[in-house]
């Protein structure tokens, strides 16, 4: 048993890891959409294109579709795709993305191997990671059905599996996580997008609640 | 001993030392609030607990003073008649100025080197409380749960916040607060860390005419798994045509 103990604490937090602590800001250009700033676009199926361009067409005549006017979370591919403040936190378990806004934290497990068979589907899904040298390599999957996958309309299914490697660039100021997202009902393909993110203060989280933009605050004084 | 194995042992060493003999207390972890503390059970008479929703009253009434105190007045007729105001929640926004208290959702405590992050799971909040010796800065943006900084007393986190935003959050029950409030609070650790003691202490020299105290009790519970809330999805239980529902499970 000892050694599967060493192991298992090697996994969690080896002696190499870094610390992706701290607040960090999406690079300009690289998003609301997964394909912004890429290499290569979305390798859609016809079904998922058809989705997408119906969307775009709602959206461009005005019609206001996305999920998250009505303050609903963006879930996660969407939200490491946002222009927010995210704050990475770490502890002996886990390791925390905390976003402004709802759904606000995506827990990292590096203490389970498997993902949970007994949560309901998630906005973030369910993420496991491992450390391989420096690079922290985690894997998530069920996901609920009827999230956008990112902030331009590409489709999200239940089925969705996401894949991540993330790291910090020389110097400790950047971020990066190559993210590849696979769904056989969605992309032909798995499609790899690598976006970067520069560290800000961590005071810069602050509020940023949907709710009270959306339907007004029951401030009393000005009643 | 392998190559590999002596450097593994050597951090397995590490991680139980610094688990053993933390430089300051570790609070990480999840907690429930302790039953016979606000809304899941009977208030206990020595302690003043809030509750975050409407159902819950004060053992003592806060100490508002002015118009908070005439709007409080107001906001318990509006109930006592049915149609209940000032209850953010209701809204999906925050309630309680220091947190989502007194509900059946779990509280997961994370402690790095310069904060401690509270996340909330009921109503998804998170608040920072920064521990590595920083001020409040000079120019606040005014926050619902404000800007706190704290120290360690011993076994107790001592926390001070300030830089709310004013007539939004309540300090309980449906009392508003201003813009002036400063919360003093200290987090006990006891039984090992298996409770948290949380004292709150509220001062507000616009609404307040003395000094508002509570307590709550925090249970450990390393089993459980922090399941998302999300409050626009307005779930609610199947009401039948007779106006009854029950709870799921």
């Amino acid at each position: 048993m000892l050694p599967l103990a060493l192991l298992m604490l090697a996994g969690a937090a080896p002696a190499t890891a870094p610390s992706l602590d701290g607040v960090w800001l999406l690079a300009p250009g690289q998003g609301p959409g997964l394909a912004d700033g890429a290499k290569t676009a979305a390798p859609l199926t016809a079904e998922a294109q058809a989705t997408l361009t119906q969307r775009k067409a709602a959206l461009a005549a005005g019609k206001d579709i996305d999920p998250t006017s009505k303050c609903l979370p963006m879930g996660f591919p969407r939200n490491m795709v946002a222009h927010f403040p995210l704050q990475i936190a770490t502890d002996a378990r886990k390791i925390t993305l905390i976003h402004p806004s709802s759904i606000r934290a995506r827990r990292i497990f590096l203490d389970r191997k498997d993902h949970d068979p007994e949560i309901d589907p998630q906005f973030n899904g369910d993420s496991i990671g491992h450390w391989e040298g420096g690079v922290l390599v985690v894997d998530t999957t069920n996901f609920k059905s009827g999230v956008w996958l990112d902030g331009r309309g590409l489709p999200s299914s239940e089925a969705l599996h996401v894949t991540e490697r993330i790291r910090l660039l020389p110097g400790g100021r950047t971020l990066e996580d190559r993210i590849t997202v696979a769904d056989p009902a969605l992309f032909t393909r798995p499609w790899t997008v690598t976006k970067t993110y520069g560290r800000q203060s961590d005071e810069a989280v602050k509020d940023a609640l949907c709710e009270e933009l959306s339907v007004g605050h029951p401030r009393w004084a000005a009643r | 001993m392998n190559r590999l194995a002596a450097p593994l042992a050597l951090g397995l060493l590490l991680v139980l030392g610094g688990a053993a003999k933390p430089a300051t207390p570790d609070l990480s972890g999840r907690f429930f609030m302790k039953p016979g503390f606000g809304q899941q059970g009977r208030r206990d008479a020595s302690l003043n607990v809030v509750g975050g929703g409407g159902a819950t009253a004060f053992v003592q009434p806060p100490p508002l003073k002015g118009r908070y105190a005439d709007y409080y007045a107001e906001v318990l007729e509006s109930r006592r008649i049915g149609k209940p105001i000032n209850d953010p929640a209701a809204r999906c926004l925050p309630s309680f100025a220091l947190g989502p208290f007194a509900n059946p959702y779990a509280l997961e405590i994370i402690q790095t080197k310069t904060q401690i992050v509270f996340l909330y799971e009921g109503s998804d909040r998170v608040r920072r409380i920064y521990i590595d010796g920083r001020g409040h800065p000079k120019h606040l943006t005014p926050q619902f749960y404000g800007h706190s900084v704290g120290h360690f007393e011993g076994d107790t986190l001592v926390v001070d916040t300030m830089g709310f935003r004013g007539d939004t959050t309540t300090i309980a029950d449906g009392a508003s607060h201003s813009d002036k409030l400063h919360a003093t609070e200290r987090l006990r650790w006891l039984d090992g860390g298996k409770t948290i003691q949380w004292d709150m202490s509220l001062e507000d020299p616009q609404a307040l005419s003395q000094p508002f105290a509570m307590r709550y009790r925090l249970e450990s519970d390393p089993t459980v798994r922090m399941m998302e809330y999300a409050c626009a999805e307005n779930s609610r239980n199947v009401v039948n045509d007779r106006g009854e529902t029950t709870s799921p499970g």
